[in-house]
């Protein structure tokens, strides 16, 4: 028993080790085939390895050979804020074998920020969003805006001036307020973004006092709302998130439009064979319902949301054209 | 009464202290995580000591494997990678003046020296030793005063963090080298080329001339191996190809019996080493510094306080360990910031994160309540960390001294196609190759006009921060400068510049017979 106890975690450990070496390899299944795909497909991830993005597709990677066929390798390529590895996948050749992993600021923020990029947000052959990823309001749990309405009416009265914590200019938590303000009638001068480097450090700003709210990825806020550090005033899904049930949404108290969400999904360049496609969403659909992935991705602070292309084409679409306005009604589009 | 009282307290704060370190053991000492432990920093090594290979890229790879792993399984492997890469990157700065991570890259300045006198073998048992003092000093701090040091993240604002950037920027500026001028204009160059990208507070494009590859900025480890590295292959080329070719280092190295560090040494650079550790702790607890500046820190400060300051730059036992154990010493201070406030500090705190969420822990002042004995046991794998560095680096030091035997014919082009590789790695983009060529030649160049390399890598990693401190706080005053006068925390760090740049003017005006290099 104890032999063979030790044994186990042995291998566990060496195999961890060994896996560390084949640059996340994952196994393939033995197991016939149709032409495609024959060999491990790389999917390239537009951000730095370690981020949301990067643990999501390794997420969706651990899984996908199951119902591909083939290993998925992730491969990050970083640069421009998800410019560089979009456009190179929009350049590649469209064999199936270099897929990207999508998402809301490579796919939609970038190109309707900078009119000049070398792609537009419809040049990639979207094949299914897997996850979304709450937004969430927040303020220091001192603050006197116990609920949204609290807030709402401070943003309203005479002269109101309120600074806010942003993970960086021009993605959704710079945005985001300023859909809240739109949505009020307000204009966007009545609340000044501070960028900071990460959700993390828009939030170390508003415990320090240096910013008055940040509206920010729900994973990044979630230790300190548990702990009692910050209150949640809304959340931009739909619906109540598991777990954080107290927090309303913005469609309840009123604010529908202002329910924007972060999102991730797998798309080809464009031009890929049927056959291309065939697999990817028959894989992506019975991926998001493996257990073991919904169970990940929970974890690591989203939320499935898998939609198909027919729905994920307009859904893109119509994302676009709202930051677009958004863009350039505060003078960002450039 | 009172000072009963007082004993009291402090007898119940180092008792909890105490019995939370006992049951942490408890949880800790397993085989698996002991594995977990040595195994993580020998990957780390081996990640840190080949260039271009990253330590966030390290540590991002190994994630996956912990999503099955027991929480203090994983969490231990994680950070073994972590401060495993950190001392890694100091082998291949020594032997090949390659640093292997940014935090080595003040490491090379007297580890390649001491290389080229053919101590190589010294060089590296300092380097190793000092790494684990500096990790050990700062690991103990944390363990004592845990609850206390998340409070400094907490108290450095926009305002302070200029601060302390406008007075460490001063006080390593020190390491300008011979003229004063020559280091300025190092330095104002490598403010300059930080600045290519996107504007780091308002995401506007700058010097960027249509690039999507500009746009995104320098990255810093094509920019120093190309600094560091290249020139130096460059010189082995030109000199083995002289008729007088022996004079490689492998045969200057084969010759050295003064290869094993002394007690002696060993003991002159131990408070450099702790000192080292002590200013690693301070900035890394601090989110958003890291360990490349902590090494200058400790470097400068090293210099300052030693009996033979003329020694650094041409082989100090001394710098290299005030080097190493700058960069080890933020490995455990990190932690602070992530594990009491949720806030990560670097990228590789950020992928740490991540791992928490997936075993359901969430940050914060309860996870001490909750999952005491799980912290203490993390404090545990730390303290292990440090004896795996030991034993995982002598190990390495032994394959790192025969590697010093083979001709440098052959080494030098192996080293730098996996530069090539590494740099390409790094973001998976040729254009990072072409970076480290070019600034290749613009080492050489600088050299050539006796530019100081390490001004302009200093400023080209502490300016974008400067101007980040710089703007927020404006943002935040709405444009009144006085903001940095409201704060003592911010004010005390520009006396200390002012103090600084009167002492280094002075010593710079002394009568030349005493500064003698």
């Amino acid at each position: 028993m104890r032999a063979q106890f030790s044994l186990s975690i042995i291998r566990k450990a060496a195999g961890a080790a060994l896996c560390a070496f084949a640059l996340a390899a994952p196994a393939v299944p033995a197991q016939a085939q149709d032409a495609y795909p024959e060999k491990p497909i790389r999917l390239v991830v537009p951000y730095g390895p370690g981020g949301a993005t990067d643990l999501a597709a390794r997420a969706l990677a651990s899984v996908l050979p199951e119902f591909l066929g083939q290993g998925v390798i992730v491969v990050n390529v970083p640069g421009a804020g998800g410019a560089v590895g979009a456009q190179q996948v929009e350049e590649s050749e469209p064999d199936g074998y270099t897929m990207l992993m999508t998402a809301i600021g490579a796919n939609v923020l970038r190109p309707a920020l900078s009119p000049d990029l070398p792609y537009s947000y419809d040049d990639f052959d979207y094949l299914a969003r897997t996850q979304i990823n709450p937004n969430v309001l927040i303020v220091k749990a001192d603050s006197s805006y116990k609920s949204f309405d609290d807030f709402a009416a401070a943003l309203k009265a005479e002269g109101a001036s309120f600074k806010y914590g942003t993970a960086g200019a021009g993605n959704v938590t710079h945005l985001g307020p300023n859909m809240l303000f739109g949505e009020l009638g307000l204009p966007a001068s009545v609340g000044t973004p501070v960028h900071y480097d990460s959700d993390g450090a828009a939030l170390l700003a508003l415990l320090q006092g240096e910013v008055d709210f940040a509206q920010g990825n729900l994973a990044s806020f979630a230790s300190a709302l548990q702990s009692g550090a910050v209150r949640g005033l809304a959340m931009t899904t739909p619906e109540r998130v598991e777990g954080f049930d107290d927090i309303p949404t913005y469609t309840e108290v009123g604010l529908p439009e202002v329910s924007i969400v972060g999102w991730r999904g797998v798309a080809g360049p464009p031009g890929l064979p049927k056959e291309v496609e065939d697999a990817w969403q028959a894989a992506l659909a019975k991926t998001t319902e493996a257990k073991s992935w919904i169970s990940l991705v929970k974890k690591l602070g989203d939320e499935p949301g898998y939609m198909p292309k027919e729905a994920y084409d307009p859904f893109v679409k119509k994302d676009y054209e709202r930051y677009v306005k958004i863009a350039e009604e505060i003078g960002l589009r450039k | 009464m009172d000072v009963l009282d007082l004993i009291g307290a402090v007898t119940g704060y180092f008792g909890a202290i105490g019995s939370g370190l006992w049951a942490g053991a408890h949880l800790f000492f397993t085989l698996s995580n002991l594995l977990a432990v040595f195994g993580g920093v020998a990957i780390g090594c081996l990640f840190g000591a080949l260039p271009g290979l990253s330590i966030t890229l390290s540590v991002a790879l190994v994630m996956p494997f912990t999503f099955n792993m027991d929480p203090l399984t994983g969490l231990s492997l994680l950070t073994a990678v972590y401060v495993g890469a950190i001392y890694g990157g100091s082998i291949s700065a020594i032997l090949f003046n390659t640093p292997g991570t940014p935090a080595a890259a003040c490491t090379t300045l007297d580890g390649y020296a001491l290389t080229q006198k053919g101590q190589a073998g010294k060089a590296l048992h300092m380097a190793n030793w000092a790494s684990m003092v500096g990790d050990l000093t700062s690991t103990i701090l944390v363990i004592l005063a845990f609850p206390l040091l998340a409070k400094v993240a907490i108290y450095f604002r926009s305002p302070e963090y200029f601060a302390l950037i406008v007075f460490s920027i001063t006080v390593v500026g020190g390491v300008a080298g011979r003229s004063m001028l020559l280091g300025l204009i190092a330095g104002i160059l490598g403010f300059l080329f930080s600045t290519v990208g996107m504007d780091p507070v308002q995401g506007y494009g700058r010097f960027d001339f249509g690039s999507l590859e500009l746009l995104s900025g320098f990255s810093f480890v094509p920019l120093l191996i190309g600094l560091f590295a290249v020139p130096e292959f460059m010189r082995q080329f030109v000199r083995s190809g002289r008729s007088d070719a022996s004079v490689a280092i492998a045969a200057e190295t084969g010759a050295g019996d003064d290869n094993h560090l002394t007690w002696r040494e060993f003991k002159a650079s131990f408070r450099h080493m702790v000192r080292g550790g002590v200013i690693g702790l301070i900035l890394g607890v601090i989110p958003g510094l890291g360990a490349t500046p902590a090494a200058f820190l400790s470097y400068e400060q090293a210099r300052r306080n030693s009996r033979h300051p003329e020694e650094f730059g041409h082989g100090s036992l001394e710098g290299i360990a005030a080097a190493e154990a700058g960069n080890n010493g933020v490995n455990g201070a990190t932690l602070a910031p992530l594990l009491t406030l949720g806030i990560p500090g670097d990228v590789v705190t950020a992928v740490m994160l991540g791992a928490l969420l997936i075993f359901n822990l969430q940050p914060g002042p309860m996870l001490f309540v909750t999952h005491a004995d799980l912290i203490y046991g993390l404090f545990c794998a730390l303290l292990v960390c440090d004896v795996a560095l030991r034993i995982v680096g002598i190990a390495f030091i032994r394959v790192g001294r025969y590697v010093t035997r083979v001709p440098t014919g052959y080494v030098f082009p192996l080293i730098l196609v996996l530069c090539v590789f590494g740099t390409y790695s790094i973001n998976n983009n040729i254009f990072d190759v072409f970076v480290m060529l070019s600034f290749g030649i613009g080492g050489l160049v600088m050299e050539r006009v006796r530019l100081p390399v390490v001004p302009f890598v200093i400023a080209f990693v502490l300016g974008p921060m400067l101007e980040k401190g710089l703007r927020r706080s404006l943002v935040i005053s709405d444009g009144d400068p006085m903001i940095f006068l409201h704060s003592p925390i911010a004010v005390g760090f520009f006396i200390l510049t002012i103090l600084a740049i009167v002492t280094i003017v002075r010593s710079r005006l002394a009568p030349p017979n005493s500064s003698k290099a």
